[in-house]
This record gives structure tokens, sequence and C-alpha cells, in this order.
């Protein structure tokens, strides 16, 4: 018979128990003084720093947001029922933070970094990052200069967005800004099958549950949870969740920033993050301001978006970069980027509200979304008129620049006179032909969603648009066109799109493509 | 404007007084008894409180309260306070006053939980290990009250000025049953 020797148990228990700490602390604590709506007032604790995490009972968390001359105000992360009056509050001398790591990538996690998708504890190693940090400063960041492809054509072509960038989108509701964000998303699939992946970081804030599953099915379905992290707060979560959701999202994003990875993170939306933290702000008696909004409204997304940043190339330049966490002090590494898609949504196109007009002034530009165009049955329902990229445009591959450069003034002529469309046969022929060739190039622009192009195809196709070989077919066609056009590009010119790929772009590849546009024109005409 | 700040500036004002006169801790008695009558008497507030009681009452009333009890200098910081119409919040300037006394005096109020009642010995070995730890190292008093609780099983568990050192073996046992319920 085995025998279990007692000393055996007993250095086992000592084995498990190796890391707790059994040495007391002298702790600052407080006491409770209020509770109420997620928010709690705090007696005691003098030396409290502002953003500093506390520690309440039944394991709930705080966040100091306000020190008064005899009390701290604090939200309070988690079910807070439980806190009564008089609990006790403790410091914790560290700021809220999330844990971030490469077992991250995949799951479905909370504003606090936790799991929320049931698929067990996350693994690998974890690094704290803070939720607020400091944006890197401007020795430590490069212009923006590489291209991120969303995959949209209109987007790609007109509004470029490069790494590192903020771009905005804004629009009604219902007008297709979360798909342009999961379309961008899994246009990603492509840097993650050549292994050189753009991690994808989409946060839900204030959305509906339901909404969120939603989401993340369509990101499994087109393989993008490959290389995607999603933190979700939806709707029914307090509201400090739903307002420290895309810190954390950002701070995620920062732990593969700094270790020298590309990073884009989807912040959907900030207009409900605003409205949460308007909750917030109200029920710690700050001061409200236009639309009840505090007074450190621009700042809560300005601090926010300031981190997207393309970061030096130079490692050693990078590894002095301001304000870095003591956890991935020995890991920075320079050349990574993140980058931003905030999405806002607008009340009847209202875009001179407060919280767009904020967002619009921060980002690097903005992707203007229009309801009317949406149920004109253009979609993705880009206003090109109005939407632009302030910094992407050095981003573009040159290949797109050379093609796309006269596509904004086609399509703004076309604009232009669109209201003559309905005099027909009475335009004189310059007139009409402006007319008939932006038709043909908005129905070119029109894109299904959850079907990214390859930028090489969506280079061919914007060069015969521009060009005008569709004024041979009719309006109708043009979409048949795009499918056979594409089919026989890969066909027979699968190295010519390769070149493209690559930013090359002359006579010849012009001509090869002229010359399989024209067959399959012929085709559709037969 | 703030009870706390109002209080503030009267109890900075008496203390500044206190000190020209080198009566300070006499009138920090008087602030500690004048706070022990609010805390055992509810009238005592509401009297203070109310705003449809005369002026001239109040003033007679407290005056037959604390003559002869208190400090002259005491009397009439009440009476002023009083005359000033702030009479609602003489119990948090005093309140203010004995911790502004405190801190100019480097005094400490210590509260010591023991699992069983201290002796004279253990007390001045606590008294030893108390001026240790940082936030007391440079108090020149320390106040220090004890209480007997079986429920910490043994340990100490201290508690001063905002801080709290938790060396009871029932905290202890509980942090490794979490250690266990958590891995």
């Amino acid at each position: 018979m085995v025998n279990i020797r007692p000393d055996e148990v007993a250095a086992i228990l000592r084995e498990e128990l190796a890391g707790v700490q059994d040495e007391a602390r002298l702790e600052e604590v407080g006491k409770i003084l209020q509770v109420s709506d997620g928010i709690a007032r705090i007696y005691g604790l003098r030396g409290a720093k502002s953003g500093e995490l506390l520690e309440l009972d039944h394991g709930v968390t705080g966040i100091v947001l306000n020190l008064e001359e005899d009390n701290v105000g604090a939200v309070l992360l988690g079910p807070w029922d439980k806190i009564r009056e008089g609990d006790e509050v403790r410091r914790t001398d560290r700021i809220a933070s999330v844990m971030a790591g490469d077992g991250l990538i995949g799951r479905v996690v909370n504003a606090l970094g936790q799991p929320i998708d049931g698929k067990g504890p996350i693994q690998g190693e974890l690094f704290e990052m803070p939720l607020e940090r400091r944006a890197p400063g401007v020795i430590y960041r490069e212009p923006v200069k590489e291209p991120l492809q969303t995959g949209i054509k209109a987007i790609d072509a007109m509004i470029p967005i490069g790494r590192g960038q903020r771009e905005l989108i804004i629009g009604d509701r219902q007008t297709g800004k979360t798909t342009i964000a999961l379309d961008t998303i899994i246009n990603q699939r492509e840097n993650y099958e050549k292994g050189e992946p753009v991690i994808c970081i989409y946060v839900a804030a204030g959305q509906k549950a339901s909404t969120i599953a939603q989401i993340v099915k369509v990101l499994e379905e087109h393989g993008a949870m490959d290389y995607t992290i999603v933190v979700a707060a939806s709707a029914s979560e307090p509201a400090p969740m739903i307002v420290y959701a895309p810190y954390a999202g950002c701070a995620i994003g920062e732990y593969f920033r700094d270790t020298g990875r590309p990073a884009l993170v989807v912040y959907d939306d900030l207009s409900k993050q605003a409205v949460a933290y308007r909750e917030v702000s109200l029920l710690l008696r700050r001061p409200p301001g236009r639309e009840a909004y505090p007074g450190d409204i621009f700042y809560l997304h300005s601090r926010l978006l300031e981190r997207a940043a393309k970061i030096i190339g130079e490692d050693s330049v990078a590894a002095q970069m301001n304000d870095i966490p003591p956890s991935i002090k020995d890991r920075i590494k320079g050349g990574g980027s993140l980058t931003a898609l905030p999405v806002i949504e607008t009340q009847a196109g209202d875009v001179s509200a407060y919280i767009p007009t904020n967002v619009i002034s921060i980002t690097d530009g903005q992707i203007f979304l229009e309801a009317d165009l949406f149920n004109a049955g253009v979609r993705p329902a880009i206003n090109v008129g109005i939407s632009v990229s302030r910094v992407g445009g050095n981003a573009q591959i040159k290949s797109m620049k050379k093609v796309a450069g006269t596509l904004k003034l086609d399509l703004a002529q076309y604009r232009e006179l669109e209201a003559f469309a309905k005099f027909g046969s009475d335009l004189d022929a310059a007139t009409k032909f402006v007319l008939d060739k932006g038709a043909r190039l908005v129905e070119l622009l029109k894109q299904d969603k959850f079907s990214p192009l390859r930028v090489e195809d969506q280079v061919a196709l914007i060069y015969v648009g521009t060009k005008g070989l569709l004024m041979d077919i009719p309006v109708e066609k043009v979409q048949e066109f795009e499918r056979r056009f594409l089919e026989m590009c890969h066909l027979k010119l699968s190295e010519e799109l390769r070149q493209i790929a690559e930013g090359k772009f002359n006579d010849e590849l012009a001509a090869a493509l002229e010359n399989v546009a024209k067959d399959v024109i012929a085709q559709l005409k037969s | 404007m703030s009870a706390l700040r109002v209080a503030r500036r009267y109890a900075a004002a008496l203390l500044m007084l206190g000190k020209e006169q080198s009566v300070e801790d006499r009138l920090a008695e008087d602030a500690r008894l004048v706070l022990e009558a609010g805390a055992q008497s509810p009238q005592l507030r509401n009297l203070l409180k109310s705003p449809i009681i005369y002026r001239d009452k109040k003033d007679r009333i407290l005056r037959r309260l604390f003559e002869g009890k208190v400090h002259d200098i005491t009397l009439r910081f009440i009476r002023i306070m009083l005359r000033k119409r702030r009479e609602a919040y003489l119990l948090d300037a005093f309140r203010q006053y004995v911790e502004l006394y405190k801190a100019a005096k480097k005094i400490a109020d210590v509260l010591v939980v023991l699992p069983t009642p201290a002796d004279a010995p253990l007390m001045e070995s606590l008294e030893r290990w108390l001026r240790t730890l940082p936030p007391l190292q440079d108090k020149q008093r320390l106040n220090v009250r004890t209480v007997a609780d079986e429920a910490i099983i043994g340990g100490v568990m201290t508690e001063f000025e905002g801080y709290k050192l938790d060396r009871s073996v029932r905290t202890q046992l509980e942090r490794f049953k979490k250690a266990f319920s958590l891995s």
C-alpha cells in the first residue's frame, strides 16, 4: 500500500502558498460615505491620487476621479450592490491597468481585460498596461507613411488610411459605420497570412450585447478572430465600464505597438462613451457644460486618440520612449504602430453637434457616411465630397496614387452636374460625358459588405474606371463587368497584379489592363 | 461655502490666538468638552442648527451652559460665531480645531486591537513598535487606545490617521483562504 507522509503534504501546501503575501502592509484606508449609481464618496484616503486604483470589499475595484476637500469621489468597476456605507476602501498606489499579451488574441474580454467568452483564463505571459498613459512624444514618432488597406475601393483610393493615423468614421445610425470597421479588420487577413499580422482590437462601447455577439460571429466566420481581440462593454454594463472600455482597448493596442508590431483599434462608438462619461461626471457633481457634457469631454477623447502613433523605427530611440510601463521595459521595439478608427454616431446628419465637432478636430480625417446615399443603394454610403484623409496620402502605394489621382475630381464634377441629369438629351456632349462617367464610377465604387478587395484589384478597377473604358457598357452592367474583369485579371495578369501590389504602374501594365478590359467589354456587349 | 472650509478658517484663527496667549492646550480641552456635549445632546445640536430660535436666546443658553466651564477665549469664540451667524458650524469648527491642534503638536490617536487586554509592559513594547512605523516616527505623543477583541484570534491590528496595519491571525487566514479559492 502507498503511504503519504505528513511532511510531504506540508511541503506541497507550502509550495502552493509560496506566492501568497503573508506579510501585512501598512495600508492607507478610507471609509465609504455614500454609494449610488456606480459612484462612491470616500472619507479619508488623504494621499489618494487622481486615476489611482482603489480596492473595496467583495473584490470590487474603483478609480479615483474627484479629489475634494473632505472626501474622494471614485467610480466603481464591478457589481457595487453589496458595498455598504462605512465599508473599508484601500489605496493600491497603482493606476488602473489591464493585463495584455499575445494570449488575448482571438478572445473577447471586458473593460478590465477579463475574458467573457467562456474559453477559460487568458493563456501565456501577460503584461500590466496602464489604462491612462501619456501619448508618445514627438521624438518617438514617425510620420505616417505605411498604408493600412481597408479593402474598400472608395476609401483606399480617395481617403487612404496610414498606419498610426486616426481616421474618424462618422454618420447617422444604420449607415454602415460598423461595417466599414469590420471590413477593415477582415481585410487584415491578408497580412496575417503573409506572417505580418496587423493585430486588430475592436472595442464595443455601449452597444447592445446581441450586436456584439453578432460582430464576433462575423469576425469568426471570416477568419478574422485569428488576429483580433474584442473588448466589450455592452449597454447593460455600468457607465464606468463603457467609459474605460476604449482605454482598455488602447492599452492592449499599445502593448503591440510598443513591442514593434502594427495594431489597429476600432472604438465603436465614442459618442456612447461620451454619454457614459457625462453620466459619471454628473453623478460626481462636476459642473455640466454644453449639451450637459463636462468641461473635460474634449480631453477625454483627445488623450485617447493621441495614443495612436507610428513609432520611430530605431529601437534605441524607441526604448527611451516616455511613460513606458515597467512590465514591458525590456521588450520595447521600434517600428510599431497603433492606428485608430473611432466611430461617431450623428443625429440626423448633424456634424456640428458638440461631440462630432470635437472628434473631427482631433482626428486626421473623417469618412462621412450619409443615410441618403445608403438608401439610394450607394454602399458603402461614403460622401466622398466631405470625407478627407489629412495624412493618408503619403501612405498610399504609388500605383494607387497614380490611378486614383483624378477619381475624386471626376466624382466632384459629377455631383455638381448631377442635378442636370434629369434634362437627359438636352445636355451638351461635355456635360453628358461627365455625367455618364460619374454614374459609372459611382457604380464601380459600390461594394458588398464583408468582401474587401486586394489593393492590386482595386488599382486595376479604378484605372479602368477613370480611363473612361466603361463608357461603352450600360451602368447596370458595371458590377457584372467588375466580376468578370477581376476573374480575367487573376487568370491572365497574375504577374502584372503582383507588380501593381508592389507599387509599380507603367504604360505596359496599363496596356495589359486595358486589353483585358476591352475583351470583357466585348463579351458583355455580345 | 463648504462647511469644512468655514470651520477650518475659524479653527485656524482660534489656534493662532491660543498660541499667542499660550492657552492652546486649554482650548483643545474646551473643544473636546463642547464636542462631547454636542455628541451626547441632540438638543444642543438642534439648537445650533435651528433657524427659528432667536440669536440672543441661543447666546443666553450657550453662556449658561459653558460660562465658568471653559476658558474665556472659548466662550468669546462661541459668541463671535453666533454673532456672525455661523453657529451651525460651531461643532465643525471645534472638530477642526482638535485636528489642527494635533497636527501642530504632532499628536496621533492610535487604536490598537489585541486578542487579550494589554498590561503595562505590553503597552510599553507596543508603543515602541508603533514608533517604528513611518507615519508615526515624527510624532511627539501617541494617544494609544487598546481594544480587546478575541475575534482576531492572535496578532495585532492598528489604525491611525487613515492608515491601517493588520497583522492579525484572522486576516492572515483569510488571505490563505482566498489564495486557495482563487487557484
